[in-house]
Protein backbone atom coordinates (compact mmCIF):
# COMPACT_ATOMS: atom_id res chain seq x y z
CA UNK A 1 0.00 0.00 0.00
CA UNK A 2 2.84 2.37 0.90
CA UNK A 3 4.57 1.34 -2.26
CA UNK A 4 1.60 2.15 -4.22
CA UNK A 5 1.09 5.61 -2.62
CA UNK A 6 4.88 6.56 -3.13
CA UNK A 7 3.84 5.52 -6.75
CA UNK A 8 0.89 7.99 -6.82
CA UNK A 9 2.96 10.66 -4.98
CA UNK A 10 5.85 10.24 -7.63
CA UNK A 11 3.34 10.45 -10.79
CA UNK A 12 1.33 13.40 -9.68
CA UNK A 13 4.21 15.98 -7.54
CA UNK A 14 7.20 14.33 -9.64
CA UNK A 15 6.75 12.98 -13.23
CA UNK A 16 4.23 15.15 -14.56
CA UNK A 17 5.19 18.66 -13.45
CA UNK A 18 8.83 17.55 -14.93
CA UNK A 19 6.62 16.51 -18.27
CA UNK A 20 4.57 19.49 -18.46
CA UNK A 21 8.27 21.61 -18.14
CA UNK A 22 10.10 19.91 -20.78
CA UNK A 23 7.17 19.72 -22.97
CA UNK A 24 7.03 23.72 -22.62
CA UNK A 25 10.51 23.46 -23.67
CA UNK A 26 10.56 20.94 -26.46
CA UNK A 27 7.53 23.07 -27.90
CA UNK A 28 8.03 26.42 -27.04
CA UNK A 29 11.74 27.37 -26.39
CA UNK A 30 14.17 28.04 -29.41
CA UNK A 31 15.97 25.31 -30.75
CA UNK A 32 19.45 27.20 -29.47
CA UNK A 33 19.33 24.91 -26.15
CA UNK A 34 20.93 22.01 -25.05
CA UNK A 35 18.52 19.72 -25.39
CA UNK A 36 17.95 20.20 -28.83
CA UNK A 37 21.26 18.85 -29.49
CA UNK A 38 20.47 15.77 -27.64
CA UNK A 39 16.73 15.17 -29.77
CA UNK A 40 19.20 15.73 -33.01
CA UNK A 41 21.43 13.03 -31.96
CA UNK A 42 18.56 11.03 -31.31
CA UNK A 43 17.25 11.42 -34.56
CA UNK A 44 13.95 13.33 -33.10
CA UNK A 45 14.64 16.74 -34.10
CA UNK A 46 12.57 16.70 -37.86
CA UNK A 47 9.70 15.14 -35.79
CA UNK A 48 9.69 17.95 -33.02
CA UNK A 49 10.24 20.31 -35.18
CA UNK A 50 7.09 19.03 -37.27
CA UNK A 51 5.27 19.10 -33.72
CA UNK A 52 6.56 22.80 -33.28
CA UNK A 53 5.14 23.96 -36.59
CA UNK A 54 1.92 22.35 -36.09
CA UNK A 55 1.07 23.42 -32.35
CA UNK A 56 2.46 26.64 -33.24
CA UNK A 57 3.08 27.45 -28.85
CA UNK A 58 4.18 31.15 -29.06
CA UNK A 59 0.50 31.93 -30.29
CA UNK A 60 -0.78 31.09 -27.81
CA UNK A 61 1.40 30.75 -24.68
CA UNK A 62 2.57 33.85 -22.61
CA UNK A 63 6.29 34.68 -21.86
CA UNK A 64 6.15 33.89 -18.22
CA UNK A 65 4.71 30.33 -19.23
CA UNK A 66 7.45 29.64 -21.76
CA UNK A 67 10.52 31.28 -20.03
CA UNK A 68 9.90 31.39 -16.68
CA UNK A 69 7.30 28.23 -15.31
CA UNK A 70 9.91 25.42 -16.28
CA UNK A 71 11.86 26.92 -13.78
CA UNK A 72 8.93 26.70 -11.06
CA UNK A 73 8.21 23.40 -12.45
CA UNK A 74 11.37 21.85 -12.12
CA UNK A 75 12.00 23.24 -8.73
CA UNK A 76 8.80 21.85 -7.71
CA UNK A 77 9.57 18.46 -8.59
CA UNK A 78 13.03 17.76 -7.72
CA UNK A 79 11.96 19.43 -4.03
CA UNK A 80 8.99 16.65 -4.18
CA UNK A 81 11.03 14.33 -5.38
CA UNK A 82 14.30 14.42 -2.67
CA UNK A 83 11.10 14.83 -0.01
CA UNK A 84 9.55 11.33 -1.19
CA UNK A 85 12.83 9.67 -1.00
CA UNK A 86 13.14 11.66 2.92
CA UNK A 87 10.08 9.47 3.57
CA UNK A 88 7.89 12.64 3.83
CA UNK A 89 9.54 13.56 6.86
CA UNK A 90 10.82 16.77 7.47
CA UNK A 91 13.48 17.23 10.34
CA UNK A 92 16.30 19.67 10.18
CA UNK A 93 18.48 16.60 8.05
CA UNK A 94 15.85 16.37 5.40
CA UNK A 95 15.21 20.48 5.22
CA UNK A 96 18.59 21.33 4.36
CA UNK A 97 18.24 18.35 2.13
CA UNK A 98 14.84 20.36 0.65
CA UNK A 99 16.22 23.86 -0.45
CA UNK A 100 18.88 22.47 -2.40
CA UNK A 101 16.65 23.01 -6.07
CA UNK A 102 15.82 26.32 -4.68
CA UNK A 103 19.42 26.80 -3.76
CA UNK A 104 20.99 25.80 -7.15
CA UNK A 105 18.44 27.52 -9.19
CA UNK A 106 19.59 30.50 -7.32
CA UNK A 107 23.28 29.46 -7.63
CA UNK A 108 22.62 29.21 -11.15
CA UNK A 109 21.14 32.27 -12.18
CA UNK A 110 23.55 34.55 -10.06
CA UNK A 111 26.78 32.18 -12.33
CA UNK A 112 24.77 33.24 -15.41
CA UNK A 113 24.67 36.39 -14.39
CA UNK A 114 27.80 36.60 -13.67
CA UNK A 115 28.80 34.98 -16.97
CA UNK A 116 30.51 31.72 -15.46
CA UNK A 117 28.09 29.50 -16.75
CA UNK A 118 25.89 30.32 -20.48
CA UNK A 119 21.90 31.62 -20.33
CA UNK A 120 20.46 34.77 -19.91
CA UNK A 121 20.39 35.95 -16.16
CA UNK A 122 16.70 36.58 -15.06
CA UNK A 123 15.14 37.52 -11.61
CA UNK A 124 11.35 36.01 -12.10
CA UNK A 125 14.09 32.99 -12.68
CA UNK A 126 14.72 33.16 -9.15
CA UNK A 127 11.48 33.70 -8.21
CA UNK A 128 10.04 30.62 -9.76
CA UNK A 129 12.58 28.52 -8.25
CA UNK A 130 11.89 30.03 -4.80
CA UNK A 131 8.27 29.70 -5.66
CA UNK A 132 8.53 25.81 -6.91
CA UNK A 133 10.46 24.89 -3.66
CA UNK A 134 8.39 26.28 -1.28
CA UNK A 135 5.23 24.46 -2.68
CA UNK A 136 7.38 21.53 -3.05
CA UNK A 137 8.41 21.67 0.41
CA UNK A 138 4.43 22.69 1.30
CA UNK A 139 3.22 19.49 -0.45
CA UNK A 140 5.89 16.97 1.61
CA UNK A 141 4.62 19.09 4.78
CA UNK A 142 1.57 18.56 4.21
CA UNK A 143 2.03 14.64 3.26
CA UNK A 144 3.37 14.59 6.65
CA UNK A 145 0.85 15.86 8.57
CA UNK A 146 -1.92 14.09 6.92
CA UNK A 147 0.33 10.68 6.80
CA UNK A 148 -1.11 7.61 8.89
CA UNK A 149 1.37 5.75 10.56
CA UNK B 1 23.66 4.13 8.46
CA UNK B 2 20.16 3.64 8.06
CA UNK B 3 19.92 6.84 5.82
CA UNK B 4 22.58 5.95 3.51
CA UNK B 5 20.03 4.93 1.49
CA UNK B 6 18.38 8.09 1.29
CA UNK B 7 21.73 10.11 0.60
CA UNK B 8 22.51 7.97 -2.02
CA UNK B 9 18.92 8.28 -3.87
CA UNK B 10 19.25 12.36 -3.18
CA UNK B 11 22.72 12.03 -5.01
CA UNK B 12 20.83 10.45 -7.85
CA UNK B 13 18.04 12.34 -8.27
CA UNK B 14 20.22 15.78 -7.73
CA UNK B 15 22.48 14.52 -10.55
CA UNK B 16 19.29 13.53 -12.83
CA UNK B 17 18.07 16.99 -11.96
CA UNK B 18 21.42 18.88 -12.78
CA UNK B 19 21.54 17.04 -16.31
CA UNK B 20 17.39 18.45 -17.15
CA UNK B 21 18.83 21.73 -16.16
CA UNK B 22 21.94 21.70 -17.92
CA UNK B 23 19.99 20.46 -21.24
CA UNK B 24 17.67 23.75 -21.18
CA UNK B 25 21.20 25.92 -21.30
CA UNK B 26 21.51 27.77 -24.11
CA UNK B 27 23.71 25.92 -27.08
CA UNK B 28 25.53 27.47 -30.15
CA UNK B 29 22.38 25.63 -32.32
CA UNK B 30 21.12 28.03 -34.99
CA UNK B 31 18.17 28.28 -37.50
CA UNK B 32 19.69 28.10 -41.30
CA UNK B 33 20.03 30.70 -43.04
CA UNK B 34 18.52 28.65 -46.96
CA UNK B 35 16.12 29.13 -49.36
CA UNK B 36 14.10 26.30 -50.50
CA UNK B 37 11.84 26.03 -52.84
CA UNK B 38 9.57 23.12 -54.72
CA UNK B 39 9.66 22.53 -58.98
CA UNK B 40 7.31 20.22 -58.91
CA UNK B 41 9.78 17.14 -59.42
CA UNK B 42 12.81 18.37 -57.48
CA UNK B 43 13.74 20.67 -54.31
CA UNK B 44 16.07 24.17 -54.95
CA UNK B 45 18.05 24.16 -51.79
CA UNK B 46 20.38 27.57 -51.74
CA UNK B 47 22.69 28.04 -48.53
CA UNK B 48 22.45 31.57 -47.91
CA UNK B 49 24.67 31.56 -44.95
CA UNK B 50 28.46 32.24 -45.13
CA UNK B 51 29.15 28.64 -44.04
CA UNK B 52 28.76 25.13 -45.44
CA UNK B 53 26.24 22.85 -43.99
CA UNK B 54 27.74 19.27 -43.45
CA UNK B 55 26.24 16.27 -42.97
CA UNK B 56 22.27 17.13 -43.57
CA UNK B 57 19.40 14.82 -42.96
CA UNK B 58 16.66 16.19 -44.86
CA UNK B 59 13.23 14.60 -43.95
CA UNK B 60 10.41 15.31 -46.08
CA UNK B 61 6.95 14.46 -44.75
CA UNK B 62 8.48 13.35 -41.85
CA UNK B 63 8.80 9.71 -43.01
CA UNK B 64 11.16 10.19 -46.35
CA UNK B 65 14.63 10.78 -45.80
CA UNK B 66 17.84 11.67 -47.08
CA UNK B 67 21.00 11.69 -45.62
CA UNK B 68 24.24 12.65 -45.47
CA UNK B 69 24.14 16.39 -48.06
CA UNK B 70 26.77 18.93 -47.66
CA UNK B 71 25.93 22.06 -48.74
CA UNK B 72 28.70 24.90 -49.74
CA UNK B 73 28.25 28.66 -48.21
CA UNK B 74 26.03 30.38 -50.97
CA UNK B 75 25.74 27.30 -53.67
CA UNK B 76 22.55 25.96 -54.59
CA UNK B 77 21.60 22.23 -55.11
CA UNK B 78 19.12 20.26 -56.80
CA UNK B 79 17.48 17.63 -54.94
CA UNK B 80 15.33 15.33 -57.21
CA UNK B 81 11.80 13.93 -55.04
CA UNK B 82 12.98 10.12 -56.27
CA UNK B 83 16.09 10.43 -53.58
CA UNK B 84 13.83 10.10 -50.91
CA UNK B 85 12.86 7.09 -49.22
CA UNK B 86 11.34 5.73 -46.17
CA UNK B 87 12.89 3.31 -43.96
CA UNK B 88 11.49 0.41 -45.88
CA UNK B 89 13.30 1.60 -48.68
CA UNK B 90 10.13 2.61 -50.57
CA UNK B 91 11.09 6.12 -52.77
CA UNK B 92 9.05 9.07 -52.33
CA UNK B 93 7.00 8.70 -55.79
CA UNK B 94 5.84 11.52 -58.05
CA UNK B 95 2.19 11.01 -57.12
CA UNK B 96 2.53 11.64 -53.55
CA UNK B 97 2.68 15.85 -52.77
CA UNK B 98 5.83 17.26 -50.21
CA UNK B 99 4.02 19.04 -47.09
CA UNK B 100 7.01 19.60 -44.98
CA UNK B 101 10.59 19.30 -45.25
CA UNK B 102 12.69 19.59 -42.40
CA UNK B 103 16.40 20.25 -42.73
CA UNK B 104 18.69 19.43 -40.15
CA UNK B 105 23.18 20.03 -40.30
CA UNK B 106 25.95 20.47 -38.82
CA UNK B 107 27.57 23.99 -38.90
CA UNK B 108 30.61 25.54 -38.13
CA UNK B 109 32.06 22.88 -35.97
CA UNK B 110 29.96 20.67 -33.60
CA UNK B 111 26.87 23.11 -33.71
CA UNK B 112 23.66 22.26 -35.35
CA UNK B 113 21.81 23.90 -37.97
CA UNK B 114 17.58 23.85 -38.62
CA UNK B 115 15.09 24.83 -40.70
CA UNK B 116 11.31 23.45 -41.40
CA UNK B 117 9.47 24.60 -44.72
CA UNK B 118 5.99 23.61 -45.54
CA UNK B 119 3.49 23.64 -48.37
CA UNK B 120 0.12 23.85 -48.69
Amino acid sequence: MTNVKTSIQLVIFVVFPMLIGGTIYVIARPTSIILFSWLNDLGLESFIISIRSVINANDFLNNWTIYNSPALFWSFSFTCFLGIIWNCNIDLESFSILLIPMCSGIVAEILQKTSVINGTFDIVDIRSYIIGGLLGIFIINHRTKIRVT
Amino acid sequence: MKKKAPYLLSIVVIAVYMVFAYGSGEDDNIELNADVSFTGTQFIITNNDIFDYENCRIELNSKYLLKNVDMDAGDTYTVGIMRFADKDGNRFTLNQKPQKLTISCKVEGEKYGFLYAEWN
